[in-house]
């Protein structure tokens, strides 16, 4: 059958074409060549070396994507400046009695880097970096005022790798990994201190999002577009995205704040709204700390000077989640380049 | 033809200004010159990761650098490519100074790289089947055996499927060049 003999004959080109060493050579092989289709082949085997360098599916709209958050990033990247050295604006910090478990399943699950630990009264701070964010975690008399936990949509190379690690690490599985539509494997663990990680792969050649950082924020607030209006107000976020269902749930937002993204849905079960509390890396702790009073959060501790170098306050917003503006004061500070 | 070159180039003017008013409007720019771009860059390096990288180098850095194009005359198309030759340039010195020897770039084109462009451009619109196929085999550089497992058809059915997409290809290519 001649249209059986021409698609053979073709694969059999292709197969030449993509084993081929030089990528230049687009030229129907000889013993194809020589055969009754030689001449009707040459053009389709033309046109298949072009297409071995054809862009991944979502390579364009990906960079388009990128393209357009940056038109809309101008003013958030001067914002970033008052950022600590390797630090995003936004830094989350966990608050819990047994931080050493959770430095070490950390480093294990994720390979986080410990590149501080400083003791406080009854405990330590430690900061550690995964991937390219920060994340603080602080023992001893902070718990005073109550832990604090976290969620986040953290993406990793291989999201069942790490979902394995987790559990191995005494994580709790509330989601297997799976194929999601929108263009990620992810699985959902709790850690043993209660913290959410939803654990993400891309799938495209960049495991991560361009531009968005490894490690999103998550909140759960029972109104996201609320927190958002207030989150807009209190420290200058912009909205990136947000997906809403039929029915006006918010499904997916994120609002970026300086060079960090916080990412939210409307809290379908309470539980899943954790007391979060965050570092807000800001210029000015006291216009900060105004700003955010003005629109709408509960001062907790005024700003003031502290012996590392910093001067920070602590407000408490209307969905219950904890900022601590921190400025840089002068340059001595002796926190200004510890992650460095 | 000519006054046709004429509106093209002032819808292209137009374009341009917008976006160095409002850099919103680059979204517009990008998207007639992405495959343009994205086959010149992919033609010049051969691996499909780093021309990734690098056509979004050049699109970062035409967003951020619009401001300074100023309209004589020559398309913007052409500044976009000048950008990428400088970035293509310095991606084959870095890769000379890593292994310590120098490489020859080879050059290419105006008419190849719009051909590729085309090829790209046209790909997007095959049917699903013959585009799922094309991408299959050709991005994620799978077997025969691998598609038709993956997509539960016949290896018959899925060279039928390479064969009709590629001479979709080709007839559309001949269309347009008609």
């Amino acid at each position: 059958m001649p249209d059986r003999a021409l698609y053979d004959l073709l694969d059999q080109a292709i197969d030449a074409l993509l084993g081929g060493a030089d990528p230049g050579v687009s030229d129907v092989p000889a013993g194809v060549a020589n055969t009754m289709f030689g001449s009707v082949l040459d053009p389709l085997v033309r046109i298949a070396g072009v297409l071995r360098g054809m862009p991944e599916e979502h390579f364009e709209s990906r960079l388009k994507a990128d393209l357009e958050r940056r038109t809309s990033m101008p003013a958030t990247e001067t914002a970033a400046t008052a950022v600590r050295e390797g630090f995003r604006t936004v830094t989350p910090l966990i608050i819990v009695p047994d931080g050493a478990r959770l430095v070490e399943f950390l480093k294990r699950t994720f390979g986080a880097e410990e590149l501080t630990r400083t003791p406080v009264p009854g405990g330590f701070h430690a900061e550690v970096r995964i991937g390219d964010s920060m994340l603080a975690i602080q023992t001893g008399e902070a718990l005073r005022y109550g832990e604090r936990r976290g969620a986040f949509h953290i993406y990793v190379p291989d999201c069942d790798a790490a979902f394995g690690r987790a559990l191995e690490g005494g994580a709790t599985s509330v989601g297997a990994p799976a194929d999601q539509h929108y263009g990620e494997r992810s699985g959902w663990v709790k850690d043993f201190a209660g913290n959410n990680w939803y654990i993400a792969t891309r799938l495209d050649n960049h495991y991560a999002p361009p531009g968005l950082g490894n490690l999103l924020l998550c909140v759960s607030p029972r109104k996201a577009r609320v927190f958002i209006d207030f989150a807009k107000r209190a420290f200058g976020a912009e909205e990136v995205y947000l997906h809403e269902n039929p029915e006006g749930r918010v499904v997916i937002a994120g609002v970026r704040i300086g060079n960090a993204v916080v990412e939210m849905s409307d809290a379908h079960d309470e539980s899943l709204d954790l007391p979060s509390i965050f570092l807000l890396h800001v210029e000015d702790c006291d216009a900060s700390y105004q700003r955010a009073i003005a629109a709408g959060a509960t001062g907790l501790r005024e700003p003031a000077d502290q012996a590392d170098g910093s001067r920070t306050a602590v407000v408490e917003d209307p969905f219950g989640y904890r900022w601590i503006p921190d400025s840089l004061t002068g340059k001595d500070s002796l926190r200004k380049n510890t992650a460095s | 033809m000519g006054q046709d070159q004429d509106l093209s180039s002032g819808a292209d003017r137009l374009l341009v200004e917008a976006a160095q008013r409002d850099p919103a409007y680059f979204a517009d720019l990008y998207e007639q010159n992405f495959h343009r771009v994205y086959a010149y860059v992919s033609r010049r390096v051969h691996n499909r990761h780093h021309a990734e990288d690098l056509t979004a180098e050049v699109f970062r850095e035409a967003l951020s650098e619009i401001g300074k194009f100023e309209w004589r005359g020559v398309p913007f198309s052409a500044w976009l490519l000048r950008i990428a030759s400088g970035a293509v340039a310095d991606h084959w010195k870095r890769v000379g100074r890593e292994s310590g020897n120098p490489v020859e770039t080879e050059k290419t084109s105006f008419d190849e790289v719009e051909r590729s462009a085309m090829v790209f451009q046209l790909v997007n619109r095959l049917p699903e089947a013959q585009f799922r196929v094309i991408h299959m085999r050709f991005v994620e550089q799978k077997s025969i055996r691998e598609i038709a497992q993956a997509l539960d058809r016949s290896e018959g059915a899925v060279k039928q499927l390479q064969l009709r997409a590629l001479e979709n290809l080709r007839d559309q290519m001949e269309g347009a060049h008609a």
